[in-house]
């Protein structure tokens, strides 16, 4: 037991009686110290007098697991500190658990930076749709003022190529402020439910035949779900899909093809592809590859695309597709 | 047609004004929510800015649409989330800031045939 105590955790062992109540049989380590939890001390004491008054009801349930065979982990509070216990049953021959041992450690300043983290991404998210909206409105002046020289009549040619070219400008800066407030977003943690790639997939199509040059033919199922949050993967699939109608062959239409192959999604293009150029480089915050001279973006769109796929625990990787072009496969975890 | 432009923002409020003059529309602007009420009872089109401090958005449609010939409301934001505005009653069309001339026009078709 010597040994034991030099730990700064605790050990403790627990078995279930005759009264169908837990009984400590041990309990030793720093913080059953500090706690004044020694073995000596809480000899004989079930789990309700260890914590009176109601205090042992949070933990109850996961004890009653564990002597269920559970081997789950769980955090309680306490006095504001927050304690992770690692049960683990021992079975007896019949195969019934005989008691449960395991092992508490002090979490307290895991769960703050945890809880600080969670707070300070708020907080940058906020402040990104704050920027974003503050940023857009003087922008949405400018646009409209744009619109209006433009209309004026008796304008010269170059009047109009200016108010041309000043419109084309400022559609340029909302597309940069959509770009940076969704690679802010792809930072918050996933709300997954069942999302049909393919639907969204079809309806980001329909909305870039308007804006695009070149015509978008999409190959897709009838539906493709996968368990991810749809408002990121709506970002995913905008950013692919867009990448490919930016990237496409010079007056060419590009056909885009959306699949599943054994859990992967694939989606590829038969635009220019990657070339000479290392196709991961892509996912690179403002690498804007080359051959893309005249075309509207930041290079933040690959980087946020990625952020959302890791965020969700799964992987994407850029490759060359056989016969030109460009193919993207991920995967959305678990 | 009369449109009445309703938005705290100066420069997008003359902006907007200025704009829908030059597509041959009467356009007036209203910083404060209650003078674009007021200005809305004889327009066909109301342009009203999503968020006005002070002002509560559905309250102000709500009001709109109580008056004797309620105009057809186009909600307009610069907020990125214009998807949520499906969500308020009381507005025929929204329009994101910034928007283009025939976005302009074709929520104002839309408002305007939506009046009863």
């Amino acid at each position: 037991m010597e040994v034991v105590r030099l730990l700064p955790d605790v050990l403790f062992r627990c078995h279930k009686a005759a009264d169908g109540k837990i009984y400590w049989t041990l309990n030793e380590g720093g913080l059953a110290e500090a706690f004044g939890l020694t073995t000596e001390q809480i000899r004989g004491k079930s789990l309700d007098e260890l914590f009176p008054g109601g205090a042992s009801e949070p933990v109850r349930a996961h004890f009653e697991a564990a002597f269920q065979g559970s081997t789950e982990t769980f955090v309680n509070e306490m006095d504001g500190r927050y304690f992770k216990h690692f049960p683990q049953p021992v079975f007896g021959p019949d195969g019934q658990v005989e008691e449960v041992v395991g092992y508490i450690t002090d979490v307290t300043e895991l769960v703050q930076a945890e809880q600080e983290l969670a707070r300070v991404n708020k907080d940058l998210e906020a402040f990104a749709y704050r920027v974003s909206h503050d940023l857009r409105t003087p922008l949405a002046a400018v646009a409209t003022l744009g619109d209006v020289l433009a209309s004026q009549e008796g304008l010269d040619a170059s009047g109009q190529e200016a108010a041309r070219r000043l419109l084309k400008a400022t559609e340029r800066m909302d597309a940069l402020i959509n770009d940076v407030l969704a690679f802010s977003r792809a930072g918050v943690r996933p709300q997954r439910e069942g999302t049909d790639l393919a639907v969204l997939a079809k309806d980001i199509r329909g909305e870039l035949r308007l804006q695009s040059d070149h015509q978008i033919h999409l190959d897709a199922p009838d539906t493709l779900v996968v368990d991810a949050d749809p408002a990121l993967m709506r970002i995913v699939m905008a950013n692919l899909l867009g990448n490919s109608g930016k990237y496409a062959r010079p007056g060419h239409d590009v056909h885009v093809w959306l699949r599943e192959e054994n859990g992967t999604i694939v989606v590829e293009d038969d635009g220019i592809g990657f070339g000479d150029q290392d196709p991961g480089a892509a996912f690179h915050v403002f690498t804007r590859m080359r051959n893309a001279a005249g075309q509207e973006g930041c290079g933040i769109g690959l980087s946020t695309v990625q952020r959302i796929i890791e965020g969700h625990g799964g992987t994407i990787e850029a490759s060359e597709r056989p016969g030109g072009g460009a193919c993207f496969r991920f995967t959305v975890g678990p | 047609m009369r449109v009445v432009v309703v938005d705290d923002d100066e420069d997008v409020r003359e902006a907007t004004v200025m704009l829908l003059e030059v597509l041959g529309h009467e356009a007036s602007g209203h910083g404060v929510p209650e003078e674009g009420l007021r200005a809305a009872a004889g327009a066909d089109v109301v342009l009203q800015d999503l968020h006005i401090p002070g002002m509560m958005i559905e309250e102000q449609l709500q009001r709109m649409g109580a008056l004797p010939h309620p105009p057809g409301v186009v909600l307009f934001s610069a907020s990125i989330d214009v998807h949520s505005l499906h969500r308020i009653p009381g507005a025929a069309a929204v329009l994101p800031k910034p928007f283009t001339t025939e976005a302009l026009e074709a929520a104002l078709a839309r408002a305007a045939a939506g009046r009863s």
